[in-house]
């Protein structure tokens, strides 16, 4: 019998011979063999695909973070490659135990017919050795009785003739007889070498079975775990060296940020069209200018960048008083669905109404329209409400953690604290304190600890990447943080 | 220094190379190979098996897909970064 808890008594048809006949269909074992064989070369594929765009995604990328990645593609490829030997070995037991199966069943099934042929003739020749011993045990009385020599004779032949037949009969019963245990034995033979076969199989499936590996789970951190951790805990993805509001961070801050930083004091419209929005980035390279300073309109004063005599802060308010802009919260009239800038700012509004600080609210749309973009290019066959969702996600995710963990940076106090605390400061403009408790209470709730490995983005970034588990708490961070 | 330097279009070649696109609960005709041993002694163990190895089948394709799409994440802000549109993610030169 079977033993190990994966393994149970072999099924087979009983019979009257002292075996049974296997059940099961050796054409669907090999079959489903063939079909571990396409598995195992699918992954076996798989692994050299991601070896492949592992080592190209690396082949110009440094740092601990190409370190991360790569050391956790290199688990990802091993673990495919082991689970295609696996797979590929479960093909050789399978296909072994279908002909052991096809064997037994052939075995089984003639010594079946036989022994049913043979047992059948057993019983005939028993039967007429039966009815000739009938024949002798009356012809014997009779010859005794007989007084005729004629009689006598006739009488004596019949009876030898009856005899002979009757040994003949018997002889026959016992070489069908012998024919019969021969059937037996075979059928019994086959039967156990079978039992015996099917337990060596689900053995190695068992033992197949415990060499699976499973891949671990991205990082929470996207490289934080594993050998992302060896490498030093950065995530997989680009990171920033410096801390928010660090000169490293500010370089490297978006359009948004930098309207907020330099003129924070400029009522905030989101562009509600193509035109606004190049319009926008145009004066981009200004109002990143690090310099302080700015010439005034008449060209004869100096004044500081983002104050009432800045004339880029005149011509953005000219420019934002137009169509192509729209205050946060308030309804507007959309050019078209196929225009981006007339379709994503209808949660990015929502965004900002929510906030209840207009500032933050163009962070989370700045972010939120560039993935709608990339969905856009990267994705051309999403719906628009694939892509609403998607971009949802993302803002709520990077968006609202870029946001907070500038406040994670300014609250660690780690290096470069009081240029944290001022991006801070121009993030949230007036009510910060309260939004800010808000954002950091997510940040560290739901980021938890990786929040110290990186600024809010990459943050956002890693959570986001984490896994799906994020899906559902998108909603909750959202939610808990913009209302 | 340089944290990321690989041009978009080899990160989305990279991405698309690494993505499963879903072929292990693509391909595999899960129902048909859980009743090729049925009846036979070695069902269970067969079972087992089958439920592990798809198991883990499907989360390395999930990995790797999570994978590809942090480098199509990572690719497009860096391309944003390069044309200088709003968005800045950190992938430097």
């Amino acid at each position: 019998m079977l033993a190990g808890p994966q393994t149970e008594a072999a099924s087979g048809n009983a019979t009257a011979y002292g075996f049974e006949v296997p059940q099961g269909s050796p054409g669907e074992l090999a079959g489903a063999a063939r079909q571990c064989t396409d598995w195992s070369a699918a992954l076996s594929q798989r692994a050299a695909a991601v070896r492949a765009g592992a080592k190209a995604a690396c082949a110009g990328w440094s740092g601990n973070a190409e370190s991360g990645f790569a050391s956790y593609a290199a688990h990802v490829v091993g673990v495919y490659e082991s689970l295609g030997a696996v797979v590929g070995d479960a093909n050789t037991v399978l296909s072994t135990f279908a002909r052991e199966l096809e064997t037994a069943q052939r075995i089984t099934t003639q010594a079946l017919q036989e022994c049913d042929t043979v047992s059948h003739q057993v019983s005939g020749y028993q039967q007429e050795a039966a009815n000739h011993a009938q024949t002798v045990q009356a012809l014997t009385p009779q010859l005794a009785a007989a007084v005729h020599p004629q009689q006598q004779v006739a009488l004596s032949r019949q009876l030898s003739a009856a005899q002979s037949q009757q040994d003949a009969a018997n002889r026959a019963a016992n070489a069908a007889q012998g024919q019969l245990q021969l059937a037996e034995r075979r059928g019994r033979q086959a039967w156990t070498d079978y039992q015996h076969q099917a337990e060596a199989s689900g053995r190695a499936l068992q033992g197949l079975t415990a060499q699976i590996q499973r891949a671990e789970s991205l990082p929470a951190s996207a490289g934080a775990k594993g050998g992302a951790a060896a490498a030093g805990g950065a995530g997989f993805w680009p990171v920033f060296n410096g801390l928010a509001g660090s000169d490293a961070t500010g370089a490297s801050m978006g359009l948004a940020e930098g309207i907020l930083r330099r003129y924070r004091n400029t009522p905030l419209l989101l562009p509600i069209t193509k035109q606004a929005e190049k319009d926008l980035e145009d004066a981009s390279g200004e109002l990143t200018n690090d310099d302080p300073w700015t010439f005034s309109a008449s060209g004869q004063l100096l004044v500081p960048r983002g104050g009432a005599a800045d004339p880029l802060t005149g011509e953005l308010e000219a420019m934002t008083n137009g169509d192509g802009f729209n205050t946060p919260g308030k309804p507007f009239l959309t050019a078209g669905t196929e225009d981006l800038s007339a379709v994503a700012p209808t949660w990015a509004t929502v965004a900002g109404r929510s906030f209840a600080v207009a500032g933050a609210g163009l962070t989370l749309y700045s972010t939120g329209a560039d993935q709608w973009n990339y969905d856009s290019t990267h994705h051309p066959g999403w719906s628009t409400a694939e892509k609403v969702a998607d971009t949802a996600q993302t803002t709520a995710v990077v968006g609202g953690f870029k946001v907070g963990g500038a406040l994670v940076g300014a609250e660690a106090g780690a290096e470069g604290g009081a240029a944290a605390g001022a991006a801070v400061g121009s993030i949230f403009p007036g009510p910060g304190t309260v939004v800010g408790g808000a954002v950091g209470g997510v940040a560290g709730g739901v980021v938890g600890g990786i929040a110290g490995s990186g600024v809010g983005q990459v943050v956002g970034h890693g959570v986001e990447d984490a896994g799906h588990w994020v899906a559902g708490g998108v909603g909750d961070a959202w939610h808990s943080v913009f209302g | 220094m340089t944290e990321f330097d690989v041009i978009p279009e080899e990160l989305v070649n990279a991405s698309a190379s690494i993505d499963a696109g879903g072929a292990s609960d693509g391909t595999l005709p899960a129902g048909a190979l859980a009743g090729a041993a049925a009846a036979t002694p070695i069902e269970g163990a067969w079972a087992a098996f089958l439920e592990k190895a798809i198991g883990a089948s499907i989360a390395l394709d999930q990995v790797s897909s999570e994978l590809a799409a942090g480098l199509r994440v990572a690719g497009g802000n860096y391309q944003r970064t390069e044309t200088g549109a709003a968005d800045s993610f950190g992938g430097r030169r």
